[in-house]
């Protein structure tokens, strides 16, 4: 390598330029790509700080205006929406209530689902298996109108089991713990058995903290599944103050202030209200999220 | 302390494969018994019958003179080491050794005395708050064992505890194990495919191959008096000389394929024209005068250990290569030929079909 570089010395400085070309142009697809992913957000941010009649006249802002903390409080606090019974901070509760209930739900019933195919012998085990991982093929659209009927008939519409519970059993989750207590070491679970722990005592006091990161993992990705439901909380809910904040920053797009203009400032900032608390889980979770992901290490 | 009993015991496993065909045998209070044999040969699976991991076909094992077929793993008062430890991660080393106690519901004050006691012998003091991936194989190991010696049981069981370890310490937890033997003077029995561990380790070995036992005794039983050739093959390194011919008429002497005949200084007590084989230890060779020598050997190459040199050559006749172990540094040119002779004590004699010993 020494004698290479040496050799080269008489050509100055041809090949460090091309370095820094390649340096320039790698950084210049990501700033760009980076932009792509945060201008439209920085626009709505920035967008959300004028009142309604300049949006409407002037379109999307760049710059922040002096309505910024108006239109969050009133996105917040004003009740809003058809009845009035509705604001924002409601609608988050809600959100987050949802979004919390299908994580928990969706990791406890998965874990459970998993725990029994993988380390219990029973008749059709494999195949249970394999019907639960075929639902994978089948979104929620295909099953939502008897999933309504069902819900609707034990009288669970507008409430927050009935918005939970029937979206609880979780394929994508039951997999991957499948495949993740698979990967257990066998003489963990003989070593526990001399050790006189039962099944249950192995599930709770080795299995489940073993995969923590593997929970932390698969609550950031239902949690925002749960948070980014839009089809089934419109048909389970038709009481308001159940709505979702994804639900709800539509429905004020339909209500009109006084002079027929909708009221965009206020549908900005529940948007950007909309998106913050799944970036915070993200964040809060990204260490473990990646080791979830990557550690092969057990 | 206990007995061992395992009372023709049988293992099949569903897919029809018999794991172990007929074990039958007496483990003694205190004794340290080690259960040897190339891979798949069942060993590990009579150690997981004995804790109880693995289902018994047939047969009974019996602790202290009751049956334990049914009995669950955490009732038969036993302990297991592991050969990847099988250690709690997400534990400290003082909670996974009192994980089994605590299971018990044994007393706070007589979990930590127990750590505390077995920490010490095991010189982990320091370790107890860490983690295991915190620790180095050895210590791990260490961990594994006092997982195992606080629980007080009445047999300890070793699926193979050191083939994770290096050389260097395999051979300084080895000689810890039998220390710890020697104080705990509890029963141990010890699955190894190694036979220098077997060697040394063992009060009694029980060698076994292809699910059937070869042999059970001390371990100079099983190498001074080999039961059959596979004993004799797997027991010494390098391996023992075997040399394949015919019984001559005289019953003292073998005729070896290329028609030339091995005297042998004993009378052997079988047919005329039995397949033999004859087997000799590298270090069982010494030199003979040319007249009475058994074996001629063409030097092929030498390999110096500084202790002892072992000398590889071949015989006109003999099938297999030959290697003669000598004490000391030894340098014979290659293409030399050495006259070689063996004590009659030393010579070993199988029928070549059954592989059963014949002398």
């Amino acid at each position: 390598m020494t004698d290479v570089q040496t050799t080269m010395v008489p050509q100055t400085t041809r090949p460090r330029r091309q370095i820094k070309w390649r340096l320039i142009g790698d950084h210049a697809i990501l700033i760009t790509g980076s932009l792509l992913m945060l201008l439209p957000v920085l626009m709505v941010l920035t967008t959300s700080s004028y009142d309604n009649v300049t949006i409407h006249k002037e379109g999307i802002q760049f710059l922040f205006g002096d309505q910024l903390v108006e239109n969050y409080q009133q996105a917040l606090f004003e009740k809003g929406g058809f009845t009035k019974t509705v604001d924002g901070a409601r609608m988050l509760m809600n959100s987050l209530i949802l979004g919390f209930g299908f994580a928990v739900g969706k990791i406890v019933i998965s874990m459970m689902a998993a725990y029994a195919i993988v380390y219990f012998r029973f008749r059709f085990g494999t195949v249970a298996f394999w019907v639960i991982f075929t639902t994978l093929l089948l979104p929620l659209e295909v099953r939502i109108l008897p999933s309504y009927e069902v819900v609707q008939s034990l009288g669970m519409l507008n409430s927050y089991p009935g918005l939970i519970i029937p979206l609880i059993a979780s394929a994508t989750g039951t997999f991957y713990f499948r495949q993740f207590f698979r990967s257990v070491p066998e003489e963990l679970l003989e070593a526990a058995r001399i050790d006189g722990a039962g099944p249950f005592k192995f599930f709770i006091d080795i299995l489940v903290p073993l995969s923590q990161t593997m929970i932390a993992a698969m609550f950031i990705i239902m949690f925002v599944f749960g948070w980014n439901q839009y089809l089934w909380p419109t048909l389970m809910t038709t009481d308001e103050s159940m709505f979702t904040l994804v639900r709800g920053i539509k429905q004020i797009m339909q209500v009109w202030i006084g002079a027929n203009i909708p009221d965009y400032g206020l549908a900005m900032a529940l948007a950007i209200i909309a998106m913050t608390p799944p970036v915070a889980i993200v964040i809060f979770f990204q260490s473990w999220f990646v080791k979830g992901l990557t550690e092969s290490d057990k | 302390m206990a007995n061992v009993t395992l009372d023709t015991v049988r293992k099949t496993y569903p897919n029809g494969y018999k794991a172990v065909q007929g074990a039958d045998f007496q483990i003694h209070d205190g004794e340290f018994i080690v259960l040897v044999g190339p891979s798949g040969c069942g060993k590990s699976t009579l150690l997981r019958m004995i804790a109880g991991l693995e289902d018994v076909t047939d047969g009974n094992i019996l602790i202290d003179d009751a049956v334990v077929n049914d009995v669950d793993p955490a009732r038969r008062d036993i302990a297991m080491v592991f050969q990847n430890y099988a250690l709690y991660p997400h534990m400290s080393v003082r909670q996974n050794m009192a994980y089994g106690l605590k299971n018990q519901r044994m007393a706070k004050s007589e979990i930590a005395t127990r750590i505390e006691e077995a920490a010490r012998t095991l010189r982990l003091e320091e370790f107890l708050e860490r983690k295991p991936g915190q620790l180095s194989g050895g210590q791990r190991q260490r961990v594994a064992m006092g997982r195992a010696i606080v629980r007080h049981p009445k047999v300890f069981l070793f699926d193979e505890p050191l083939s994770n370890l290096d050389a260097k310490l395999r051979t300084q937890l080895r000689a810890e194990l039998k220390a710890l033997h020697k104080r705990l003077e509890a029963t141990f029995v010890y699955v190894t495919h190694d036979q220098v561990e077997a060697m040394s380790l063992a009060d009694r070995i029980i060698i076994m191959s292809a699910g059937q036992i070869e042999q059970i005794g001390t371990p100079m039983d099983l190498y001074l008096r080999p039961a059959s050739r596979f004993v004799a093959d797997f027991i010494g390194s390098p391996a023992m000389n075997i040399v394949h011919g015919t019984l001559g008429e005289d019953q003292a002497s073998v005729t070896l394929a290329d028609g030339s005949a091995l005297r042998l200084p004993l009378a052997v007590n079988a047919a005329v024209g039995t397949k033999v084989d004859v087997g000799v230890r590298p270090e069982h060779l010494e030199a003979y005068s040319s007249e009475t020598a058994q074996f001629q050997l063409t030097v092929d190459f030498v390999e110096q250990l500084g202790a002892d040199t072992v000398v590889h050559g071949y015989q006109k006749g003999v099938e297999n290569p030959l290697a003669l172990r000598l004490t000391g540094i030894h340098a014979p040119e290659a293409g030399e030929i050495l006259s070689l002779g063996a004590n009659a004590d030393h010579l070993h004699l199988f029928d070549s079909v059954s592989g059963e010993r014949l002398n």
